[in-house]
Formats: C-alpha cells, sequence, structure tokens
C-alpha cells in the first residue's frame, strides 16, 4: 500500500491512496487542473483511479470533486447526508459514479480494506478513513476538532498517519480572524491545534515505527517549522520521543510528498 | 467595387487598430500600478508633514527574513559556566543571578562600550547579547539576546542584566538564555518602514509634532512553547513625542500587527516572584 499527500491546507486537500490494483483518492479540494498537475508529480494518472472518498462537503475538500469525477468517469464514495449537502456543489454527477460509503463501515478492494469513521467537525456528516492491508495500516484524519476515545479506537497503533495538527492557538487568538471564526476553529466541531494533535497522537501510536505526517496546517496561524517543533515537544512531555520510533513529516498546500509505502 | 479587397483591408486595419488599443491598455495599466505604489508612499509622507511628524532616514536594505526559533536554556549545577571571583546562583533551573566577589570596575558609565566590554569578558556568551537600555538612577543596564544578528525585544528568557554600585563597580548580574536558534524554511517579505508608519499614524500612534528617531528591525516573541519559542521579525520604532517623551512601538514586520511586549520583562518577574 502507497499513498501521498497531493495537497493539504485550507485551500485545498487532496490524498492519493493505492495499492497493486486498485488506487483511491481521498476527497479532491483542488480544480481539475491543479489535480492533473498534481498527479503529473506523482507520475500516476487520474483516469486509472477506481475511485473518489469523500469525507464532507467542505469547498477544501470537494472543489473540483465534480469535474474531476465525471470528466474520468470515477466512481463517488460518500455518506447519504454528505451526498445531500454536496448537491448543487459538485454540478450534475451521473448515477452510475454515485456510491454509498455509510459511517463506520468497511469495504474491501482487492485487499485493501478501507473502514470509515466518523469525526467531529461542522459539516453535515463528516468521516474520515483507515486504509489496512497485509497488517499495515493507513490513517486519515485532518479535519476534526477534538479525538474522542471511538475515534482513538479506530485510528489506534497505525504505521502511518496523515494527521491534522491545523494551528497553534497563541496564533490563533492573536491572529487577524473575526472572534466567530476563531471560537469555530477552536471549538468541538472545528480544527485540533498542534498540542491537542500531539497529545492524540500520544495516547494512539504504538511502539513500532511509525510515520506521522502534518496536515491541513493553517496558512495563517500556524507554520511547518512551528508545528513540527510543538508536536515533537508535547509528544516528548507525553513520553514520546520523536527519532526514535516515531518520525514526523511535513505536507504542503502545494506541492505533493513522493508516493510513501505503508 | 472590389468587396474581397475590401474585407482584407478592413481587417488588416482593425488588427492594427486592436493591438495599438491593447498596447495602450497595457501601458495605462503599468502606469497605473505604479503611480499607486508612488501615490500611497506620497499619501503617507504628505499626510505626515501636515501633522508635522518628521522621521529619520528610513532603513532601506531589508525586503525579506525569516522567522526563528530558540530553545530556553535550563542550566544544571555542573553546566554553569565558571568566571573566577563569581558566585551563581540558579533560579528556576533558566535564570543565573550572579554576584561577583570583589566588584569590577566599568570603564565609565556613559559609553555603550564600557557595558559591552564587561559582557564580552565576565558573562557566559556574553557576545550574543546587545545594550538595549542604561538606568543611570537605578545603576543597571540590560542587554537583550540578539537572534540572527538582531535584537530579540523584552523576552524574558534572552537577557542580561547588570548592576553596579555608586563608585561605577559592577557587583551582580542576572542572565537567561535562548539556545540552539534555527531559521524557519519560509522567507517572508518585511513590511516596508513607510507603510509601518503609516500603520502606526492609523491607530494614532503617531501624534502631531512628534519624531520618529529610529527605526530597527529586530525579533519578538510570537510564540511560546513549553520550552522553545518562535520569534517573528519585528520593527522597533522609537518616536519623540511633542512633550519630548520617548515612546516605543514594535510592529510585527510581515503581518503589521502591533505588538504589545514592552513591559514583559517585569511582568513575568513579578509572576516568578509571586510564584517563589
Amino acid at each position: 500500500m502507497r499513498f501521498s499527500v497531493l495537497a493539504s491546507g485550507s485551500s485545498g486537500n487532496a490524498i492519493y491512496v493505492e495499492n497493486d490494483e486498485h488506487s483511491f483518492l481521498v476527497d479532491v479540494g483542488l480544480s481539475g487542473k491543479k489535480m492533473e498537475q498534481l498527479f503529473a508529480k506523482i507520475d500516476r494518472d487520474m483516469k486509472d483511479l477506481s475511485g473518489i472518498l469523500v469525507t464532507h462537503e467542505h469547498s477544501d475538500h470537494i472543489k473540483g470533486l465534480g469535474v474531476v469525477a465525471r470528466k474520468h468517469k470515477i466512481p463517488i464514495f460518500a455518506n447519504a447526508q454528505t451526498w445531500n449537502a454536496m448537491d448543487g456543489l459538485i454540478g450534475n454527477i451521473p448515477t452510475e459514479l454515485r456510491f454509498h460509503f455509510d459511517m463506520e463501515t468497511m469495504k474491501t478492494f482487492g485487499g485493501m480494506d478501507i473502514q470509515s469513521f466518523a469525526v467531529s467537525h461542522d459539516a453535515i456528516d463528516p468521516m474520515f478513513y483507515t486504509f489496512n492491508q497485509d497488517g499495515r495500516k493507513l490513517v486519515v484524519i485532518t479535519d476534526t476538532g477534538y479525538v474522542s476515545d471511538r475515534m482513538k479506537g479506530h485510528i489506534a497503533a497505525a504505521d502511518s498517519y496523515v494527521f491534522e495538527s491545523n494551528h497553534d492557538v497563541s496564533m490563533l487568538q492573536m491572529g487577524k480572524y473575526p472572534w466567530s471564526i476563531k471560537r469555530r476553529i477552536l471549538s468541538d466541531v472545528g480544527h485540533v491545534s498542534n498540542e491537542d494533535a500531539a497529545v492524540a497522537m500520544s495516547e494512539v501510536i504504538a511502539e513500532k515505527p511509525t510515520q506521522i505526517y502534518l496536515a491541513h496546517l493553517s496558512k495563517d496561524n500556524n507554520m511547518k517549522d512551528l508545528a513540527r517543533m510543538s508536536v515533537t515537544q508535547t509528544l516528548q512531555s507525553c513520553g514520546v520521543i520523536t527519532g526514535e520510533y516515531v518520525n514526523l513529516h511535513d505536507t504542503d498546500a502545494e506541492e505533493p510528498t513522493m508516493l510513501i509505502t505503508v | 467595387m472590389d468587396w474581397n479587397r475590401s474585407k482584407t483591408i478592413f481587417i488588416g486595419v482593425f488588427l492594427i487598430l486592436n493591438i495599438f488599443l491593447y498596447t495602450q491598455y497595457l501601458n495605462s495599466y503599468n502606469g497605473g500600478q505604479q503611480l499607486e505604489v508612488i501615490g500611497k508612499t506620497t499619501e503617507i509622507a504628505s499626510r505626515l508633514k501636515e501633522d508635522n511628524i518628521t522621521y529619520v532616514t528610513l532603513p532601506t536594505n531589508v525586503e525579506v527574513t525569516s522567522y526563528y526559533s530558540g530553545t530556553i536554556k535550563n542550566f544544571k549545577p555542573s553546566e554553569v559556566p565558571y568566571f573566577a571571583n563569581q558566585q551563581t546562583e540558579i533560579v528556576n533551573e533558566n535564570k543565573l543571578v550572579v554576584t561577583l566577589e570583589k566588584p569590577i570596575s566599568l570603564r565609565e558609565t556613559t559609553t555603550k562600550d564600557s557595558y559591552t566590554e564587561f559582557l564580552h569578558s565576565y558573562v557566559h556568551e556574553g557576545a550574543s547579547y546587545t545594550l538595549w537600555e542604561v538606568d543611570e538612577e537605578k545603576r543597571q543596564a540590560t542587554f537583550f539576546q540578539k537572534v540572527n544578528d538582531r535584537t530579540l525585544y523584552y523576552n524574558v528568557r534572552g537577557y542580561v542584566q547588570i548592576y553596579w554600585d555608586e563608585e561605577g563597580r559592577v557587583f551582580a548580574y542576572e542572565q537567561t538564555l535562548l539556545e540552539n536558534h534555527e531559521k524557519f524554511d519560509n522567507k517572508k517579505s518585511i513590511l516596508p518602514p513607510i507603510q509601518v508608519l503609516q500603520i502606526l499614524y492609523g491607530k494614532n500612534l503617531l501624534k502631531p509634532d512628534s519624531q520618529v528617531t529610529h527605526m530597527n528591525l529586530g525579533y519578538s516573541t510570537l510564540v511560546q512553547i513549553t520550552q522553545a519559542q518562535v520569534f517573528a521579525p519585528t520593527w522597533e520604532v522609537r518616536v519623540l513625542t511633542a512633550e519630548k517623551v520617548e515612546e516605543i512601538h514594535f510592529v510585527n514586520a510581515v503581518d503589521g500587527k502591533i505588538v504589545d511586549i514592552q513591559n514583559d520583562l517585569t511582568e513575568m518577574d513579578a509572576v516568578e516572584d509571586t510564584e517563589e
């Protein structure tokens, strides 16, 4: 199983996951043209996709969804409420491309088990995914206000994480956003901060080599170096020393990571 | 009439006309852009002039720089730097309070050099601090640590304060230290000084008849996490008011926000005293 974080941030999110038989995209938060460019950078072709897994209906996750799916005739998977919420946002999707992926269910594609799980975010019915194959596990969780025990159960002991590390709380509090937005981001249905993400990570990672990709960093209220430093220190204070068996990696809003084998 | 020929002439004429009009449009657009920048600069300059606000020659050599981070130095007793004639006490792990068994005479208390000499000779990592303020009345001088060779303003974890007696002899100093300075990858554009004055003026922090006497780019603490801090490029603007009172304003040099850091050292000391 391999993956690449094609783009991550409030300007658009898309994560590519593949095994030897199938390939999926988690969200299409960038324009079709931009998606083509990102795929070219990882030497893959969008027309070969087996499906697109939608997490929720926010524009930074579905901006290019309709265009890409129609152009390449790619099946879209989302839960019923998200389908309803996306109506009118992604254009007309032919019936043969509409598929349901219910909350807290698992689907298997060529040996890869994909499990959906609920997160706490201010969308209609948001969910993220874990990918399991041959005892290896990838977790994608990039939009949640907090990490509940139920979520922790789903995401525990993975080999690779694409984990939200959205903001630094003091940067957000001092920053230019209106108070209503700040309150929303800091709420239980907003986004997790660097520290909160690290605390959650410390509770779910197992004592084995684990790669963590810090994702969905706020452009205005975070920085890659700060996120890494903050997560490192918080993990350390929770007894997890990065560099020993846990490694942190950056993601970018415009540049894909290389294809990483889980 | 030869319609084919007429048609060709018409097409040719309109093609040339279109190219001409497009060139005119581009010229006027580019001119407009330049005018806007010049306009903004001259507008604020003339408004300052109207209010009799004068300013020194503004720095011109800084356009981009980076954020930095540093970690708080915790001193272990075994790691306390040794200097002859010094008794050192570690306070809260991160502050050295040093007493000189035999006070050391400053060459003179009126020049910056004599303080700097003391720092270089008797203080651990002394060269990484720069003189900020001398209080003749209290007989103390405050040095701030440097980041990227620029002053890190009012950071309670990165300063030296020296104390001297009535005979101009230093008898004690205290020190905190931020180490492992690291440059962040992303370079940031720095707000031009005139724009910083515009921000201060817009917030009524530049009053009529005042003088901007000094502008300097340094750093201020943007984020504090347990053992580390992130430093943001910050403009220091010194203003002499009409009443001849000096005010110092700090402006985040990336996003233009006013940074309220002036009393940090005092406040933090007060907190620490209370905790003790």
